[in-house]
């Protein structure tokens, strides 16, 4: 046990408030370890980019990879993989999702963007398997589920964006 | 987020913060400190003004910040408790030339900051010239010569 600090009788007019100085010292201490725990999760990607945060869903040879945490109004992008079927790729987000994800760039062009059913129908040209990246950032924060259709195979993304 | 949100979770987080480095840490800076302080502001800028560069966006976050240090003044008066837990309290630290060691350690004083602050306020020598040393609440070290 760590030893009590010396007491000391003082003819100075002042409150020392001993007892709120220990009390402060502790926390102090919890307060340092919980930054450096917070730190650790932070650099694993509990605030995004990294490894607690990367996640990958794989079906049909198609795939989606995101951030499962991301922060308010940061960077962050959504990247597919996907088998061409005649030529053509296509990838189908809700227009929900899209309202509070501002898409900056898309990785190569989409030839044609329709709207269907409340979902943004992208269309790409391929002859081999197709690598998109969708970069933009998230307007909303709190947490956001979407289902997104590639050539068709649903994947249900589930995100929490930090304010 | 609201820009009145923003600028009081900040507020907030940057007080929880720099009351965990403790008092002495402001005290003792160090060009690199400062460098450091001055980073520390670059960022929280951007955290508090974000894609907003509007004049009234300005305007709210300054009202903010202003109306945050109010209310904790306001408080720290009307509660001697808050005014404690925010911005500590005075701890003896030299008691008739001895040193407290436990107590300076806890706060991280070392005895060259005491002896500084007695060269530099009473042209002291040595520590047995000290009658008391006090760190006071802002982080300086108070000398009261024998």
């Amino acid at each position: 046990m760590a030893k009590d600090i010396e007491q000391v009788q003082h003819s100075i007019e002042m409150d020392e408030a001993i007892q709120l100085h220990k009390i402060g010292w502790t926390v102090q201490r919890i307060g340092w370890v919980l930054i450096l725990l917070l730190l650790v999760l932070a650099a694993l990607g509990l605030f995004g980019t990294g490894p607690l945060s990367h996640k990958q869903l794989e079906a049909g040879g198609n795939a989606i990879a995101y951030e499962r945490f991301a922060r308010y109004e940061a960077n962050t992008a959504l990247r597919f993989t996907a088998v061409h079927r005649n030529g053509a790729v296509m990838v189908q987000i809700p227009q929900q999702y899209l309202r509070d994800f501002e898409i900056a760039s898309i990785v190569p062009e989409p030839q044609e963007v329709q709207t269907i059913n409340g979902y943004y129908v992208y269309r790409f040209a391929a002859d081999a398997t197709l690598q998109i990246v969708m970069r933009g950032m998230h307007q909303q924060s709190g947490t956001v589920e979407t289902t997104i259709l590639v050539n068709n195979m649903p994947f249900t993304i589930s995100q929490f964006i930090y304010p | 987020m609201n820009p009145v949100l923003r600028g009081f979770a900040i507020y907030i987080f940057l007080l929880v913060v720099f009351r965990l480095m403790g008092k002495r840490s402001l005290k003792e800076t160090t060009t690199f400190d400062f460098l450091l302080i001055l980073i520390i502001s670059e960022v929280t800028q951007q955290a508090l003004v974000g894609q907003d560069y509007s004049i009234t966006g300005a305007f709210i976050l300054i009202l903010t910040l202003i109306a945050a240090d109010l209310l904790f003044t306001f408080l720290r008066e009307a509660l001697s408790i808050v005014d404690q837990v925010m911005e500590g309290a005075p701890l003896l630290i030299v008691d008739h030339g001895q040193p407290l060691e436990r107590r300076m350690k806890k706060c991280k004083v070392e005895k060259d900051d005491v002896l500084h602050a007695a060269r530099l306020i009473h042209g002291i020598e040595t520590m047995s010239q000290i009658k008391y040393a006090v760190l006071e609440k802002d982080g300086s070290i108070s000398i009261i010569p024998y």
